[in-house]
């Protein structure tokens, strides 16, 4: 039978990071990362924690008597690594490109595992007091979140400054993470502090990177913007050859047969049309509102992947610095092959029934 | 950028000619915020002449439509042509803020 503390022992061990992240995707007034994305990401959360309660469990038994140690200094760097792992993919495939999209999704991995940490010290602590789950659901349950969505912010901050080695990208998010975890581990003997720290602290950090991020997103929709509808306007202009499109392409003209030629401009056209596509898109969430889906996406993808062919790899290397390939470009590229995707399988479903 | 207000057939038609970038984007807005304050629900825009829009016009466009669709009314733009007319359409924001041929047809709504 289960008394109605237990049942607020496990609320409180899932529910308050829970809140979390449904008020942090709440306050993300863009709303680009799905729900479907926020599930996977808790997913690969919990797949996290099972692998280190696995390797901790070895840890354990390799090295008896050293449990406080490593909860300070090991695990903090296992547990973050582990975490990592998901939030770097999702921001090195482009997949995410702003800082308040990875903090969300770090936030989601941390979510993850916290909540599969806290179903087995469930167990574990069967019989401890409600301030235990207080501090459990609220201090370290909301901590493996807010470390790991700083940690993803920061590389996401980097990527896009590019100020740091590509090769060296996610360390510092990394090392921020374990540090941070480390400091938090460290106070375990005083551990209201670190939570009323974890709760306090953290929607303040948080409130500041989502407005940044926003500014930061809403001065490059503008700028992008701008720089496609003028691509657009040279491409179109009776001078096409004196501006700086039509002289790039001119010069190319020892190397490339017209017909290629012709393609490269196409691919520019094209490619400035996918990108105010996103915007528009972007400019009306922006409003509020939700754009509906774009049936014309994938024949405009099955083009582009036309022209690329015929371009070749040579081509593409001759147009590319006409081609803006940021982290941002790449991730908008990525979220309308996603359209074009789920836009196919829907058609499919419809044509089936 | 200049804007002409008439009305045509009791419906408020602002005529903008010229180039809407950020700074004229403002301008655009404020005339339309005060039709909006003077008991507008509905808006007609006569793009014939404008040649240029920039992302802040397209913003102010977004901005003035949902103003409009808050008050229940809607904002309609006619006579594109150029590049501004390819601009909305590929940027699919007629999905918001209807296009029409001509400012008679934008007047009816059909």
């Amino acid at each position: 039978m289960i008394h109605s503390v237990d049942v607020l022992r496990i609320a409180l061990a899932l529910v308050p990071v829970l809140l979390f992240l449904a008020a942090l995707r709440a306050l993300d007034s863009y709303k680009l990362i799905s729900v479907r994305t926020v599930l996977t990401a808790l997913a690969a959360g919990a797949l996290a924690a099972l692998l280190c309660f696995s390797f901790n469990s070895i840890i354990f038994r390799q090295f008896p008597g050293h449990e406080d140690q490593y909860a300070r200094f090991g695990a903090p760097v296992v547990e973050e690594l582990a975490k990592a792992v998901y939030w770097i993919f999702l921001i090195a495939t482009a997949r995410t490109a702003f800082m308040a999209d990875s903090a969300i999704c770090g936030f989601a991995v941390g979510a993850g595992f916290a909540l599969v940490e806290n179903i087995s010290y469930l167990h574990l602590l069967d019989g401890r007091g409600v301030g235990v789950w207080i501090l459990r659901g609220f201090g370290t349950a909301v901590m493996h979140g807010g470390v790991a969505a700083l940690g993803a912010t920061l590389s996401a901050y980097l990527l896009e400054s590019r100020s740091w080695p590509r090769a060296l990208l996610f360390a510092p998010g990394v090392v921020a993470a374990v540090v941070l975890h480390s400091s938090f581990n460290q106070s375990l003997q005083s551990p209201v502090a670190s939570t009323v720290a974890a709760v306090a602290g953290l929607p303040l950090i948080l409130g500041f990177v989502f407005y940044f991020s926003e500014q930061s997103l809403r001065e490059w929709l503008g700028g992008k913007l701008d720089s496609d509808i003028n691509i657009l306007s040279e491409i179109g202009s009776k001078e096409f050859q004196k501006t700086r499109v039509g002289a790039y392409l001119m010069a190319l003209q020892e190397s490339f047969s017209p017909t290629v030629r012709g393609d490269m401009l196409s691919l520019l056209q094209l490619t400035s049309e996918l990108s105010m596509r996103a915007k528009g898109d972007l400019l009306l969430r922006e409003a509020g509102l939700e754009a509906e889906p774009d049936p014309e996406l994938d024949s405009l993808f099955v083009e582009l992947k036309y022209l690329e062919k015929n371009i070749g790899p040579t081509g593409m290397l001759a147009i590319r610095p006409l081609l803006s390939q940021t982290p941002r470009d790449l991730w908008e590229m990525h979220r309308l092959a996603v359209g074009v995707r789920r836009h196919s399988v829907s058609a499919g479903r419809d044509s089936a029934t | 950028m200049t804007i002409d207000c008439i009305q045509v057939e009791g419906k408020v038609v602002l005529h903008v000619v010229g180039r809407m970038d950020a700074e004229s984007a403002a301008q655009f807005e404020g005339q339309c915020d005060s039709c909006i304050s003077e008991g507008s629900t509905s808006l007609i825009v006569d793009l014939g002449d404008l040649s240029y829009v920039s992302s802040m016009g397209l913003r102010s466009f977004v901005g003035v439509a949902k103003k409009l669709k808050n008050k229940g009314g809607e904002l309609r733009i006619c006579r594109l042509t150029g590049l501004v007319r390819q601009v909305f359409e590929i940027t699919r924001l007629n999905q918001l803020v209807p296009m029409y041929d001509s400012v008679e047809s934008a007047v009816i709504g059909g």
